[in-house]
């Protein structure tokens, strides 16, 4: 395996049990479908969508399972995958092998391949060798997220359908119900949605908004 | 979504209050339809009893075939024009005797015992009515007398007392213009909720959407105002990565 024992990361993290059912459906997917890239694909650009993120893949690395986030997308929206914490890192970029494409940071227990920029400035998802980095990372990883973190079009479903499975977090867009239903119609393999809301909303509350 | 009978009729129940609600606005409307729209009718009531040789009629009763005749007898254009002709005569102040259907105001009824015959008028002037009633009923004793109908027969009509007028779209228009209102209202408002709570998409949970809408939620994740995690809903508690295979030992650590 590659990168730090977990014993030698960080495993303090608070978890919801809502956060804990989540990543026991998503364990349960990649137990049932080994050496699948799972796409993440945050529906918004913003700070709460990122923790969630990075939440997931600290409390997967809990269960023992080696995990990997991956920017697919950078386009300055680097912060979702990393939570803002790309300061910290300390990049190690010596060529294009991949393993020295990947971050590492002593106060998480993931590890994260930043953006694709660190391949010749070509984002990693348009990569040529795309699929195949991805699953070369299976060498090393048991769990590989892709961070699909533009907002929610046409290109991005295609990127996201061509890695393969993929869950969407959906926090506060223009119409959340309608977009949930878009999401599911567009991605070939759609795992599930993560919603996120405020606490003063209802379930139903936030299903019926939608932004003006 | 599934819905059964039974959780529709108390899905309805439920909502009693826009059943009644709705019956409220439909008698308001009805009533003011009664009393400031529509135009309050009068009627008088006259009896008369059929006479065969100066006797009243052996049985008691007018025989149907008696009351056919008349009947047709009122119907008669020819008949009317005469009656018409003759209530002209009369000169009732404030009635344009030609340009009123006779037909309409006056109704012929099977009468009881003692009335074997009735006749009421109905009209929209109280007096008006009263006066026509009394004219026709005159008429018909002492001018038309349809002896004629039977041949030689002396038959000839008694004209009893003729009723004070009464307004009958209060008494008897306005009472089923209110119970038509209330069906109504029950009628609608019963078939608008039904169909509300047939197409209604009622996602009031997680659950009713992922059946609805056959997306699964993978969990749903609160964040207070000022954009920490929280613990919210069912599960009000949320544990620390020590605690994940021990969940006897979970404890909401919200607000820490």
């Amino acid at each position: 395996m590659m990168g730090n024992n977990l014993d030698d990361r960080t495993s303090a993290v608070m978890a919801s049990s809502e956060m804990l059912n989540i990543v026991n459906n998503l364990i349960e997917v990649v137990d049932n479908n080994k050496n699948s890239p799972i796409a993440i694909m945050p529906l918004s650009n913003n700070h709460r969508s990122a923790e969630v993120v990075s939440t997931i893949a600290s409390t997967i690395s809990s269960y023992a399972r080696k995990v990997i986030l991956i920017d697919a997308l950078t386009d300055g929206n680097f912060e979702i995958c990393t939570n803002g914490q790309d300061g910290l890192f300390e990049y190690i970029v010596e060529d294009k092998d991949l393993e020295k494409c990947i971050i590492k940071n002593a106060n998480l227990s993931y590890d994260i391949m930043p953006s694709g920029n660190m391949l010749n400035g070509i984002e990693l998802a348009h990569h040529a060798d795309f699929e195949a980095k991805i699953t070369a990372l299976y060498k090393f990883y048991d769990v590989v997220f892709v961070c699909v973190t533009k907002a929610f079009d046409g290109v991005t479903a295609s990127i996201a359908n061509k890695i393969g499975q993929t869950m969407i977090i959906i926090d506060k867009s223009i119409d959340n119900q309608r977009d949930l239903i878009t999401s599911k119609n567009s991605l070939s393999n759609f795992i599930g949605a993560v919603i996120l809301k405020s606490s003063k909303r209802t379930f139903k509350q936030w299903l019926n908004t939608k932004s003006k | 979504m599934n819905i059964t009978l039974g959780t529709l009729v108390k899905k309805i129940m439920k909502k009693w209050y826009i059943i009644a609600s709705t019956i409220l606005v439909m008698i308001v409307a009805a009533l003011i339809y009664s009393v400031y729209i529509v135009d309050a009718n009068y009627v008088n009531t006259a009896t008369a009893t059929l006479k065969y040789n100066n006797s009243v009629a052996s049985t008691g009763y007018i025989s149907d075939a008696d009351f056919n005749q008349m009947q047709r007898l009122m119907l008669d254009d020819e008949f009317n024009e005469t009656i018409i002709e003759k209530l002209g005569a009369y000169g009732i102040a404030g009635l344009d005797i030609y340009n009123i259907d006779l037909e309409k105001i006056i109704v012929l009824k099977e009468g009881s015992k003692s009335s074997l015959i009735t006749f009421t008028s109905s009209y929209s002037d109280a007096e008006l009515s009263y006066e026509i009633l009394t004219a026709y009923v005159n008429i018909l004793q002492n001018d038309l007398n349809p002896y004629n109908l039977y041949g030689n027969v002396d038959v000839y009509f008694a004209i009893g007392i003729i009723e004070d007028a009464s307004i009958i779209n209060l008494n008897d228009n306005m009472a089923k213009m209110l119970i038509l209102a209330v069906g109504i209202a029950i009628m609608f408002s019963v078939i608008g909720l039904v169909v509300y709570f047939i197409t209604a998409r009622n996602l009031k949970n997680i659950m009713d959407f992922q059946s609805e809408f056959d997306i699964k939620v993978l969990g749903i994740i609160t964040f207070d105002n000022d954009g920490n995690m929280t613990c919210d809903g069912e599960n009000k508690k949320s544990v620390t990565l020590e605690h994940l295979n021990n969940k006897d030992e979970e404890v909401c650590h919200d607000g820490e």
